[in-house]
């Protein structure tokens, strides 16, 4: 094999990174992990070399060359930047693409592939913003991965509940409630109707409610109201924790109890005890529940940072069965096809290149589970059409403020959610235009439900007809 | 499904009831008739569970075969020719309960595709994201159509114009003839088939552009009126500099020295900014450590008076930086900073300026 460093002698000092790590004729292989990083490089910099100096200090390279490059079979291991384009409509900014060699990667470990692939190189100083876009896990990286401990259809098989999305509740307010209250809080609003009421992703266990307390008033709140409405119930219980064990100790008796789900700060606590869970879910029959606590202050900048589609995918792999993944509704079309985007990327096992839509890689998830997109926040009976029109069946709507908020209190707030949910889905399957017919739809249901009526004379009517794009 | 929403109550005598669930359990019919079967019991108040231990249909078969038999309905209802209708009413209920997200319309059209090509639920499954991803563009290429088989021929067009790799690219055209269904999609795919011309080549590396984004990152040049000590007049003989934008282009056309300064807000603002070295310990209330030569930089536009800036005034003996509570008699200019030279704390750690954690 060619060596890349000649065996000639040894020569000491700084080279330009492209010299190595700048492969424009490269071929990606099927098993190489690829990325692709938008680049603002520091001015004078060019964009090869600094995209070279990503691949390089992402890969094997370091800031000078060392004695034991030579001892190193670099063309193995090195990853390659082997196309560099300018992003369109914006100044100074690069989409760099990386191929990676599978063999730098350990098996199984989402924390390994971020720590080199977001590691030391988004403090370089030869760039003044990194943001990695997107990876294309290779299908025999993939294999590797224990994904979602259950996924969709086992989920959907467990709760006995098909053909529609999921409803949920965040119990409010955040923090302070007694168990005994806030039991009460998740009792009524199951009762009237929800799939699951969950904890703020900021209760752990406090002096206010310690998380054993908690855990045992939820489970009698599931149970009572399972046995009132013959359906299977659960909430999100939140076993972060500060460390592992704890949150173990706290899974564990989640599962004593018979809970159905428990609930992971997937951000805050790292991906290393996110699949440590995410192992003991699926060994032990309970559903997993992500919040995303902490992504904007890594996805939130256009031009540095990771995007969500990446954190989405890793959690995937990761493991996770529910992951919030923002509303759409009221966003920009071009927001919303993006979050369309790595919503697919969530749920579905084979998603194509599109650009339009934020997918820089086609990613074969080789039947790999699905997690749940949740979209919660903000949302209340009238975004329901649009929330079934944008989401489909394989979702769960997560209504807070739209169900506690409810004049005449959490169980007629749940009702006129789950009314105002089933009328939209059957004039859905009845191939009705809810984009256009949405708000009939719920006015006609509401003649004979008088707790949605009450919801619907509460909050403001909206529309939702889509813009149409005018890019292809 | 529990439902909350059955508005429509049906009512049926235990006799029905149990005649429905009787031929559910012998399967009569097809899986249509199953699935109006299941709605009605549904609405009867007879719960998933009830109909599965009795009949062996799952939950979710039974969801399936409801939600089909409502699509199955709409097609009748659209007119889709008996054959069809036939070709479904055999095992293809799970195709049928992917196109419940179509419109009516859309529906008639996928499922006559889906009869005349013979998809399985996966190709169902592609045209419905299709349909849903395509849907929203106001205006496809005038070679494709709204139907849905040639939402997804433009999808498989647009991507395989797109890549280079002759494998992926021969199975997005493959794909996308399997769903065109106008003559003319089609056609606009097989020109992709004569258009294999991706050969490896050099690229050329990319123009070095750089937009400025930020006007501080443009330096100003200063005139320098010379070296502490200076008369009033060295710093009145200093000629202004004429600034051209968008680039700051300035002409010389006499001898004399000049500084670059860090375009900085208080730099920019400066009308009339002229430069001088001079010795720190000169400078009143200066206190950063030993001794140093810095640049001082003022504005000679800036003549009146404020209790908080410094100004360089001219007194009996000579020329000076100072601060005063009252407005002085004789301002040359508005101090508007002091440039110390840059720190080299670690020389040997700058020669590569990326160097990182290990």
């Amino acid at each position: 094999m060619v060596q890349t460093k000649s065996a000639a002698g040894f020569a000491a000092g700084v080279q330009d990174y492209r010299l190595t790590y700048y492969t424009p004729d490269y071929t990606p292989k099927d098993t190489d992990l690829l990325a692709c990083f938008r680049m603002t490089p520091q001015p004078g910099v060019p964009a090869e070399e600094a995209a070279a100096a990503v691949a390089a200090e992402s890969s094997t390279g370091t800031w000078t060359t060392v004695w034991t490059d030579g001892l190193t079979d670099l063309d193995r291991y090195k990853g390659r930047c082997y196309e560099v384009e300018p992003v369109p409509g914006e100044d100074n900014q690069y989409f760099a693409f990386v191929a990676y060699p599978l063999d730098l990667f350990e098996e199984g470990s989402v924390t390994n592939v971020l720590t080199s692939l977001v590691g030391n190189v988004f403090g370089f100083k030869a760039l003044r913003a990194l943001r990695l876009e997107d990876i294309r896990f290779p299908v025999a990286l993939i294999k590797t991965f224990p994904g979602p401990p259950h996924g969709i259809t086992v989920e959907r098989d467990k709760l006995n509940k098909y053909g529609r999305p999921l409803l949920g509740c965040t119990i409010k307010p955040k923090l302070g409630l007694s168990a005994k209250n806030y039991g009460r809080a998740v009792y009524e609003c199951l009762r009237g109707g929800l799939d699951f009421t969950k904890d703020d992703e900021n209760i752990n266990s406090q002096p206010f409610m310690r998380w054993r307390d908690r855990f045992l008033f939820v489970q009698e709140a599931i149970e009572k109201a399972q046995a009132e409405t013959n359906e299977i119930k659960g909430h999100y219980l939140n076993v972060t924790a500060g460390t592992c064990e704890e949150m173990m100790q706290r899974a564990e008796f989640a599962k004593e109890i018979g809970t159905p789900i428990v609930m992971h700060d997937f951000l805050t606590g790292g991906f290393t005890a996110n699949t440590t869970l995410s192992k003991y879910c699926r060994d032990n029959g309970l559903l997993l529940h992500i919040h995303r606590a902490m992504h904007a202050v890594i996805d939130r900048q256009r031009n540095h940072g990771i995007h969500f589609r990446v954190l989405a995918k890793c959690l995937r792999l990761s493991g996770g069965d529910h992951l919030h993944s923002g509303t759409v509704v009221g966003k920009l079309e071009g927001e919303r096809g993006i979050t369309m985007g790595f919503v697919d990327l969530m749920r579905e096992d084979y998603v194509e290149e599109d650009r339009s839509r934020g997918i820089f890689f086609t990613q074969d998830y080789a039947s790999m589970g699905g997690t749940m997109p949740v979209a919660s926040g903000g949302i209340h009976v009238w975004h329901m059409p649009a929330l079934v029109e944008i989401f489909g069946d394989d979702s769960c709507l997560q209504f807070g403020g739209g169900t506690l908020g409810h004049p005449w209190g959490n169980a007629p707030g749940a009702t006129a959610n789950r009314v105002a949910l089933e009328a939209c889905v059957q004039a859905r399957n009845e191939g009705r235009n809810l984009a256009r017919e949405g708000n009939d739809v719920l006015r006609e249901a509401c003649r004979w439900s008088p707790e949605l009526a009450a919801a619907c004379e509460l909050w403001k009517e909206i529309t939702f007809e889509f813009e149409a794009m005018d890019t292809l | 499904m529990e439902s909350k929403s059955q508005n429509s109550q049906l009512q049926l005598s235990e006799a029905e009831i149990q005649e429905k669930l009787r031929s559910l359990l012998h399967k009569e019919g097809t899986w249509v008739d199953w699935g109006k079967t299941c709605q009605q019991l549904h609405k009867a108040g007879c719960s998933p569970e009830q109909i599965f231990e009795t009949s062996g249909l799952q939950e979710s078969q039974q969801n399936v075969i409801v939600v089909a038999s409502q699509v199955y309905e709409s097609l009748e209802k659209e007119g889709v020719a008996e054959s069809v209708l036939n070709y479904f009413r055999g095992p293809r209920s799970d195709v049928l309960y992917e196109f419940r997200i179509l419109k009516h319309k859309q529906r008639a059209a996928a499922a006559e595709l889906a009869c005349a090509k013979n998809f399985d639920v996966d190709d169902a499954h592609e045209l419905i994201k299709a349909a849903r991803d395509v849907g929203r563009i106001s205006q496809l290429p005038d070679a494709f159509t709204s139907h849905p088989g040639d939402m997804v021929a433009y999808l498989c067009w647009k991507r395989a114009r797109g890549k280079k790799d002759l494998q992926t690219r021969s199975r997005l055209i493959a794909q996308g003839l399997k769903f065109a269904v106008s003559n003319s999609a089609r056609e606009a795919i097989e020109k992709l088939l004569s258009d294999f011309s991706v050969a490896t080549t050099y690229t050329a590396p990319l123009l070095p552009v750089y937009r400025l984004e930020f006007e501080e990152e443009l330096p100003r040049i200063i005139p320098v009126a010379g070296t502490y000590p200076l008369t009033r007049q060295d710093i009145a003989a200093v000629s202004p500099l004429e600034i051209k934008e968008p680039f700051r282009t300035i002409t010389i056309s006499h001898n004399g020295t000049f500084v670059p300064v860090p375009g900085w807000q208080a730099i920019l603002k400066a009308k009339d900014p002229v430069g001088y070295f001079c010795q720190s310990e000169l400078l009143p209330n200066y206190q950063l450590g030993k001794a140093e030569t810095v640049l001082v930089i003022i504005d000679r536009a800036a003549v009146e008076w404020n209790v908080n800036s410094y100004f360089l005034v001219e007194t009996e003996k000579d020329i000076v930086v100072q601060w005063s509570e009252e407005a002085p008699s004789s301002i040359i200019g508005q101090l508007l900073l002091i440039m110390r030279a840059k720190n080299i704390i670690d020389e040997g750690n700058i020669t590569e300026p990326w160097q990182m954690d290990d």
